[in-house]
């Protein structure tokens, strides 16, 4: 028996349940973040501190801490930018990045394109067969990518050779394959989406003076921008981050960063630090493109339109 | 508002709304698939509403009243039966080829536009007006709404009562041929609802547009329209100005549903020979006139809590043969009037009286119900039988006689 006087009460219940909360989420939050600061660390690394024994966790040592305390400039001076320098000449990192951006961006754009219509069509329509297409589409999901990658790969072939028309190592070729993968999960987040916009927008819209569609493009998309937004980036993270495909399907000129960084990685040595430096340039433009669409989805855009 | 004030409209009048906006409803019904069978949302339903004319609908939930307001707007397809404007028949027409307005009940506005941009939406769409002449009308439309300085505002800036005055002002900015509501003030709170009930009516009026308001309230039903169209059960029950329906209601259905406190029923049998209704809780004498319009025996006697009263001095009444006894079960002091409930032989009857009724709970009380004023319903088919004379002329006097006598008046 728990003598009464060490009882928690009601809220010092709620007080420890917010804090081991708050621990957990702590510990999730340091697993996600740990690899993205060690690359960010080695990235600033010699060679010899990378592939050191017993490899420091902290980027400067004490009596480099208290002469940064003193004088934060310092910081400047203390890390190591080789890598940032050497990185460029010695593999075309610049392209790969160009390579890994075209695809993400035209992939999402038709992912988009076919996701808001085919969402809209589940959200709004009844049509036969409905939840029979539905499931399918979801069911696409639950086959994992390496069974379909040798299919995929003869498909190409055979296409290549008996229409003459080249899939792949190309753009388009990779594109259609990241497409096909990715509009499923669109038409079903988009579908969510519609679902949450109240059908008397539309109605008043129709009744306005639009067709089905105008009223889709008009009133419909503008109020889902904030799922848009949110497919979109969840399409451009897969086609972005995508290795098993692109490493079959996309090389060559076409070679995207994912791929490209694993030359760093030769049959002789590892450039560690450079291609630690190469994913961190990488990863900020994305980070800093997310970080700015974050306000429209956070911010409710449908706020406003109906009285509820 | 006057035609200086608002010109684009009666010019607008004069051309086109002679008879041309006159709705006609021939046998419309409305069947929905579901999964569990179809479902009658409207069963053949026939209607003419003149051109300017201000028509309820009002029913409860389900009735069909708001599927046929939508089919009226072309955002439901039509099972059965035709749609007409004027001479047009517009039953197979999308909704943006019949020119319409509508006002919906959580007021649709587009959240991503202004006030004014939500305003200028129907008519960039629907016409070929130029910028400068669509901004004239939304501002004539602003001004009459009253919401000129909302107009850079987006919805979620405004209150409830701004964003249904900007609502409104999107459905007048584009002149139709025929206005249709969709409980536009139910998201109202009280005040600001019977505000906009009589500003409504006032808009309605000076436009002169034929309107078609749907609404579960009512008293909205009774104020607001010319003419109310009472559904139930996606049938027609009743058409007729509000105190027709009122007054003369067509069955016990239409009698129950207009009215707050609602009107009394009691199961009561005749007997014939006698001239007599009886009830557990009483027998009431019937006169000739009353007893040769009925057939059947089996009936419902329906009184309204006005029409009822308390008396306080039975011995000396005139009529105390007539008097019913009864025990106060709960009085309901409104300022104005007082509901007081009665418990007869069991049931319950509300009678409406004075601020000042002089009873209490558990008093005994006489009831005085005037033949004059009672309904009767075949107990089956709940068709009226007999009822009430009370005029139903809006602009009649009220005759002395119908005063009611009320306990405690003295």
């Amino acid at each position: 028996m728990i003598p009464d006087e060490l009882r928690l009460t009601e809220a010092g219940k709620e007080v420890l349940f917010g804090l081991l909360t708050k621990a957990a989420l702590g510990c999730l939050l340091l697993y996600a973040l740990f690899p993205i600061y060690w690359m960010i660390l080695s990235s600033f690394r010699t060679r010899a501190e990378i592939t050191a024994a017993e490899p420091s966790l902290l980027p400067f040592d004490r009596a480099e801490f208290t002469d940064i305390l003193s004088d934060p400039t310092l910081i400047l001076a203390l890390l190591e930018y080789e890598n940032y320098v050497t990185m460029w000449g010695r593999f075309p990192v610049f392209d790969y990045f160009v390579n890994s951006l075209i695809i993400a961006t035209v992939t999402t754009v038709l992912a988009l394109a076919v996701g808001c219509l085919g969402g809209y069509a589940f959200s709004r329509y009844r049509f036969p067969g409905k939840s029979a297409v539905g499931g399918a589409l979801l069911g696409t999901q639950m086959i994992p990518g390496i069974l379909i990658l040798l299919p995929m790969f003869l498909l190409f072939i055979w296409v290549q050779e008996t229409l003459s028309f080249p899939l792949i190592d190309t753009y388009h070729g990779i594109i259609f394959v990241y497409t096909t993968f990715t509009v499923p999960v669109a038409v079903w987040m988009l579908r969510g989406f519609f679902d949450s916009i109240p059908t008397a927008v539309e109605e008043a819209a129709r009744v306005d003076g639009c067709s089905r569609f105008q009223a889709l493009v008009r009133v419909v998309l503008p109020m889902a921008a904030p799922g848009i937004a949110a497919t979109g980036m969840f399409v451009f993270l897969v086609a972005f981050n995508e290795v098993l495909f692109a490493s079959v399907l996309a090389g060559g000129d076409v070679t995207p960063f994912a791929i490209g960084i694993q030359s760093f990685e030769t049959q002789t040595t590892a450039y560690w630090g450079e291609m630690m430096a190469a994913s961190t340039v990488a990863t900020a433009p994305i980070l800093i493109l997310f970080v700015l669409f974050q306000k429209p989805i956070v911010e409710g855009l449908t706020e406003g339109s109906v009285k509820q | 508002m006057d035609a200086t004030r608002f010109p684009h409209y009666h010019e607008h009048d004069n051309q086109n709304h002679n008879t041309m906006s006159r709705v006609t409803i021939d046998d419309l019904t409305k069947v929905y698939d579901s999964a569990n069978g179809s479902i009658v949302a409207v069963d053949e339903l026939n209607l003419t509403i003149d051109d300017g004319e201000f028509v309820v609908f009002v029913g409860p939930s389900g009735c069909g009243k708001s599927t046929t307001l939508r089919c009226i707007a072309g955002l439901e397809t039509v099972t059965d039966g035709t749609i007409t404007f004027g001479t047009k028949d517009v039953t197979e027409q999308k909704p943006k080829e019949r020119d319409i307005a509508m006002v919906f009940q959580n007021y649709a506005l587009y959240p991503h536009m202004t006030a004014r941009e939500n305003m200028a939406f129907g008519l960039k769409m629907s016409t070929d007006l130029d910028e400068s002449e669509i901004d004239d009308r939304v501002k004539d439309a602003a001004h009459t709404m009253g919401i000129e300085s909302l107009l850079h505002d987006k919805p979620k800036a405004l209150s409830g009562g701004q964003q249904q005055r900007v609502a409104l002002g999107r459905a007048i900015v584009r002149d139709p041929e025929v206005f249709l509501m969709d409980e536009p003030l139910s998201n109202l709170d009280a005040k600001l609802r019977a505000q906009m009930r009589t500003e409504l009516q006032q808009l309605q009026h000076d436009l002169d547009v034929t309107t078609v308001y749907v609404t579960h309230d009512q008293t909205e039903a009774m104020t607001m329209g010319d003419r109310i169209v009472v559904l139930d059960g996606g049938e027609l029950q009743q058409v007729g100005t509000p105190l027709e329906c009122y007054h003369r209601p067509a069955n016990q259905f239409v009698a129950g549903f207009l009215g707050s406190p609602p009107m009394n029923f009691l199961d009561v049998k005749a007997d014939l020979e006698d001239g007599v209704l009886s009830h557990p809780g009483f027998a009431l004498s019937l006169s000739e006139s009353v007893t040769g319009q009925i057939e059947r025996t089996e009936l419902v006697l329906g009184i309204r809590p006005e029409h009822a009263s308390l008396v306080s001095t039975p011995d000396a009444h005139p009529q105390s043969d007539r008097l019913i006894e009864a025990t106060v079960t709960v009085t309901e002091p409104m300022g104005d009037v007082t509901n007081v409930y009665l418990d007869i032989g069991g049931e319950s009857i509300t009678v409406t009286t004075d601020g000042y009724p002089g009873v209490q709970a558990d008093d005994t009380v006489s009831l005085l119900v005037p033949e004059a004023k009672i309904h009767l319903f075949d107990a089956e088919t709940g068709t009226a039988i007999k009822h009430s004379d009370e005029p139903i002329d809006s602009t009649a006097t009220e005759e002395t006689t119908q005063f009611a006598e009320t306990a405690g008046r003295s």
